[in-house]
């Protein structure tokens, strides 16, 4: 899974990875796994990260290529 | 708080390097005491309902715990494989109740954190009844004597199909049939320890664990339906 929350901590007034964690209560080693990509955060932290950097959670978190699944085309 | 925290941490791992470095030489009381604190310390974190690990300190705990259990599974093996090169005989019970019994609790437990804990306690009880059955039956063939000494078990089995919708009556047939079998099995006692650990956890545990969470599970269903 990819991310932008780099991108979205520096639109955020460079928002450092420290002030991100405090405000998301995890430590600053958890942001920079995710960010690398090396730790994929469960929706509940997605959803605080995606609040704190005001920005939609799929614009922040994204799947690669090979890791989107197979959709019916929207129909339902 | 935040150096609170690191005092606490920093005399987690000054005992952790104290038991791994100087372990062998210490006194069997403190040996213990250290072992106690070393492996309680990170479990208590873990479940305070304020635990400051976030999710992926936890997922890290639980990997590491993971691997280190495999390891200690190897390392049992390789002492058993290596006792019975050496002496040529079968290791001493205490090697298969460490080999056993860390391996029974993991199935068990992922079985309960996988699927309905209801589901899981009747296909642990219906499996040990199965197997017990089939020991009885290979022991004696079909016989009047294996009729007769399979009885209980069908009973019970044939009990748990009509009481299946009640869980709370099939829980308390479980528990009570597992300590009838350990009254009936109270032979045991003469064992070794660590064999009576063994067959305790072998032949009443899972029952009784079945029994407990049917039990549990008729108070919860009764409360949700409240």
């Amino acid at each position: 899974m990819k991310n932008k929350i780099r991108y979205y901590r520096h639109i955020n007034g460079q928002m450092t990875q420290q002030q991100l964690a405090e405000k998301v209560q995890v430590t600053r080693q958890t942001i920079i796994a995710i960010e690398k990509g090396s730790f994929n955060p469960s929706v509940k932290l997605a959803l605080k990260i995606a609040a704190v950097l005001g920005a939609p959670i799929e614009d922040i978190f994204q799947l690669e290529e090979d890791e989107q699944p197979e959709t019916n085309g929207g129909k339902t | 708080m935040k150096m609170h925290s690191s005092i606490l941490k920093s005399t987690w791992l000054l005992l952790t390097v104290l038991l791994i470095f100087l372990g062998r030489g210490l006194p069997l009381w403190l040996l213990i005491l250290l072992t106690v604190l070393v492996v309680a310390a990170p479990i208590l974190r873990e479940l305070l309902p304020q635990s400051d690990l976030d999710e992926r300190q936890v997922y890290i705990s639980h990997l590491s715990g993971h691997i280190a259990f495999y390891v200690f599974l190897a390392l049992v093996l390789l002492i058993m494989i290596r006792e019975f090169i050496q002496k040529g005989e079968n290791p001493a019970p205490e090697w298969y109740a460490l080999l056993l019994i860390p391996l029974i609790t993991k199935f068990a437990v992922s079985l309960y954190q996988n699927y309905e804990p209801r589901k899981v306690a009747y296909w642990i009880a219906y499996g040990w009844l199965g197997v017990w059955s089939l020991f009885i039956l290979l022991s004696h063939g079909f016989s009047i004597t294996a009729l007769i000494e399979d009885l209980p078990f069908l009973i019970t089995v044939g009990l748990v199909i009509l009481l299946r919708k009640n869980l709370l009556m099939s829980g308390a047939l479980f528990v009570l049939f597992a300590i009838g079998l350990t009254i009936f099995f109270r032979g045991w006692l003469r064992f070794d320890l660590y064999v009576r650990l063994l067959m305790y956890t072998l032949v009443p545990l899972p029952l009784l664990v079945s029994g407990l969470v049917l039990v549990g599970q008729s108070f919860r269903r009764s409360t949700d339906e409240t």
